[in-house]
Formats: structure tokens, C-alpha cells, sequence
């Protein structure tokens, strides 16, 4: 049974108390049009695009025939187009992997990463934070809903973990955005990340993994049909065929270890850190030790560190 | 020694699925259309086929003529399909029109879809 995500660290009562805020622009944006576009991505990923309305938005996972993942998407439905959100450092994979795809369909990508910016402003302020940089959240309450905002803004209602958050997507020419909040650098998403669970593309995901190992559940709908890869992520889930899941390790002594150290169970390898912070990591983990309180070890080239599993699954993995 | 050159690469259907897709048409109310093939992205395996009546082919359509019917092909998916035989399986166990493509790699578990 999973546990309630709450974290105590500094950087999360930031977050508690206020709002901070990351430059993501290295985020892949793609600006999808065509009257075939809704209905080739439904054909292409894991989840239902009937849920997907103007003003709102849609995450999914794109997958391989072997039900693999390529990218975690998220879509939003603008006034004229689709806006596409990739992982970092993907966009140009997931625009040539729809392209392949396209036979005689209407549909165009467009890359915007590098002529676009993206903030992220996460917290329980968030919306002040954001409404001092001349942003009107009203009306945004479903994740993912979003609003053009300015002369060409996006403003997207989003969550990171268990925090409210608003996504900024600019002109990239417009520069450095003044919110009510205090910017902070890439270390501290990577530990915000680690502390509530949230997956990343490459570290969790990629082309070795499954979306159901990966905790991606919550984006995969199990009725909709066929998608490339479909036949396989619906075996692993009815046959309960998914060998490992992503969980948190809570590491002793505060510790950072290292990604790629084997966790051990009294000396067996049953699993790998993926990605680490001070104190805290996130690791796959051999279903039959996947055991919410197991004490575990954690074996790198610095030694031997112990820790204790924390079941991040969400509620969806208890079905 | 005369070496013959091997045949060029086609779309071939046997004579029973091309009677099936006139018998098909003139149920349609369309007597005189002939046949799209083709692929489209989706389905488990990545690639689905399509079938589909139509009047007349599109401008780079490839058009191939057999047993009386023709045959349209948008050259994407040719490229998927050179060399494929359009077969049609009856009767209570058959599974209508069936795509024998020898570039399909792999087939998802109902046969409509496939990789390569």
C-alpha cells in the first residue's frame, strides 16, 4: 500500500510556504496542427484523446510495438493547435517517430523548443507568483487546463507531486520572466523530483522500461483500443506480468548515493538507484521486495549505505 | 547462361478477393469503384492496414490492375506492402480479407496490425 508523499526537507517547506521557480526551457515543445492530429496521436499512445478538450490537456505515454517507452507526453489543446510537451532532449525523436508514423494523414510538427521558453513556478503561492508576472490563473483548476495568455503565451495549470504549479510557455525573445518567487536551479528539481516521486525521462524512463513499471498508470487508458504497443502493456497489467516498479529509497545518514549502485537484499542484487539526492532515492525494485518499510542496502564504490523502501505507486496500481 | 531478371515488386490480390470486393461494391450501392490498400499508423504491432472503395485513385497514387479490378496505393505505403498478396479466407473460421505481407516482421495477436 502506498504511502502519503510528504516531505519535511527545506527545499519542499519553500514549497509549503511559498512558490519557487525553474527555467525548464530545455523542455521539447512541438506545435502540432492538421484535422488528423488528435486522431493519429490517439493511434500512436497510451491514452483516451475523446478526454482531451479545448482548454485542456491530456498526458500520455508514447510507446514502441514492444510497449516500451519512447516519451511521457503532455498535450494541450489550444484555440489553433496542439501544444506537445516532451522530456527534455526528445522532441526531436518523438516529431521523427510521428512522422514515421503519418501515411496520408493531415498533421504538421513544428519544433518551437528554441524559439519558445518554459517556466515552471511550483508551490502553495504559485498563483501569486505567477499573477505578479502579469498572469491570470482564473479559471485554471484541471491539470493540465491551459489559456493563451499576452500576445503568445501559454499558461498551463500543472502539479509537481503533491505541489500546485503553473507552466509558462513565451516567446523565447521576451527573456527572464519576474515571478513572486525565487528562482532555483537544476539541483533542486532533481531533488524536488526525487522527494515526490516523479519519474524523468532519461533516468526512469526510456526504452527499457514499461510504463507500468515506471508508475506512468495514471496515463494509460485500458479501454480505448488499439495503440502501438497496446497488446503488450494490457498483458503485463491483466497477467500482472510486471517484474520490477519505481520506488523511493530513504537513504540513512542522509546520505547521497550513487546512480547505478545496486540495492541489496542480504546480498542479492534486487534492484538499481536511478536517481539520487541527499538522503533520498529513487530506485527499481524487484516486485517480490517491493514492500513498503523493507530495509534494503545500498552498494557503490563509496561502500555500503542502508535504506527503507517507501511504495510510491499511485492509487491506480491498487486496482 | 540467361539470367532472368526477377519480377518487380507488386501488390498482387487472388481472383476469390477480388470477386469478394465486387460483390462487396454492388452491396455498397457502388458497382463500379475499386479498391484503396494502404496502411496507417496504430494497432498494437505500429501499423494497421486499410481497405477502402473508392471512384477514382489521388495524384501520386501508384495504381495496379488485376483480375479486373484496380488497385490505389499511396507510395508511402507501397513501400510497406511491395510484394504483398491480398488473399480472402471464408467461411465460418475464415478471417475475411487477409494481407499475406512478407514485410511484416510481426503481427499483434487479431492479425490487423503489424511491424517491420
Amino acid at each position: 500500500m502506498a504511502t502519503q508523499i510528504s516531505t519535511k526537507s527545506a527545499l519542499s517547506n519553500k514549497l509549503r510556504s511559498g512558490a519557487v521557480a525553474f527555467d525548464v526551457s530545455d523542455f521539447g515543445r512541438l506545435k502540432v496542427t492538421g484535422e488528423d492530429a488528435i486522431d493519429l496521436l490517439d493511434r500512436l499512445s497510451t491514452n483516451d484523446f475523446k478526454l482531451l478538450e479545448p482548454g485542456g490537456g491530456i498526458s500520455t505515454v508514447l510507446t514502441t510495438n514492444k510497449g516500451r517507452i519512447i516519451d511521457l507526453l503532455r498535450i494541450l489543446q489550444r484555440e489553433d493547435d496542439l501544444l506537445m510537451i516532451t522530456s527534455p532532449g526528445t522532441a526531436a525523436r518523438v516529431a521523427e517517430w510521428i512522422e514515421f508514423y503519418t501515411f496520408v494523414e493531415d498533421i504538421e510538427v513544428e519544433d518551437v523548443t528554441a524559439t519558445t521558453s518554459q517556466w515552471l513556478v511550483a508551490g502553495e503561492g504559485a498563483m501569486d507568483a505567477v499573477a505578479e508576472a502579469g498572469f491570470d490563473t482564473d479559471g485554471l483548476n484541471e491539470s493540465l487546463s491551459n489559456a493563451t495568455t499576452g500576445e503568445s503565451s501559454t499558461i498551463v495549470r500543472t502539479m509537481l507531486g503533491e505541489f500546485p504549479a503553473y507552466e509558462l510557455i513565451t516567446p523565447a525573445s521576451e527573456g527572464t520572466l519576474s515571478f513572486g518567487a525565487e528562482y532555483l536551479g537544476r539541483p533542486e528539481l532533481a531533488q524536488l523530483r526525487v522527494e515526490q516521486g516523479v519519474p524523468a525521462y532519461p533516468q526512469e524512463m526510456n526504452e527499457d522500461r514499461n510504463p507500468l513499471e515506471s508508475l506512468l498508470k495514471p496515463h494509460i487508458s485500458f479501454n480505448k483500443g488499439c495503440y502501438i504497443g497496446q497488446e503488450v502493456v494490457a498483458r503485463l497489467n491483466t497477467y500482472d506480468r510486471v517484474q520490477r516498479f519505481l520506488c523511493q529509497l530513504i537513504v540513512d545518514d542522509e546520505e547521497t548515493v550513487d546512480t547505478g549502485a545496486a540495492v541489496l537484499v542480504e546480498g542479492d542484487q534486487v534492484g538499481e538507484i536511478t536517481t539520487s539526492a541527499p538522503g533520498l532515492a529513487l530506485a527499481y525494485l524487484r516486485k517480490r521486495f517491493y514492500e513498503d518499510g523493507l530495509r534494503v542496502e545500498v552498494s557503490s564504490n563509496e561502500g555500503v549505505t542502508g535504506a527503507t523502501v517507501r511504495d510510491i505507486r499511485p492509487p491506480e496500481y491498487n486496482d | 547462361m540467361v539470367m532472368e531478371a526477377p519480377a518487380p515488386l507488386t501488390i498482387n490480390i487472388d481472383k476469390d478477393a477480388a470477386e469478394h470486393v465486387r460483390v462487396f461494391a454492388q452491396q455498397s450501392g457502388k458497382p463500379d469503384s475499386h479498391l484503396r490498400v494502404g496502411v496507417k499508423g496504430g494497432g498494437c504491432a505500429g501499423m494497421t492496414y486499410i481497405l477502402d472503395l473508392v471512384d477514382t485513385p489521388n495524384e501520386d497514387d501508384k495504381v495496379i490492375e488485376e483480375h479486373g479490378l484496380q488497385l490505389y496505393v499511396d507510395r508511402k505505403s507501397y513501400i510497406f506492402l511491395a510484394g504483398t498478396i491480398l488473399e480472402y479466407s471464408g467461411g465460418l473460421n475464415g478471417k475475411g480479407f487477409v494481407f499475406n505481407n512478407p514485410n511484416a516482421k510481426t503481427t499483434c495477436g487479431c492479425g490487423t496490425s503489424f511491424s517491420v
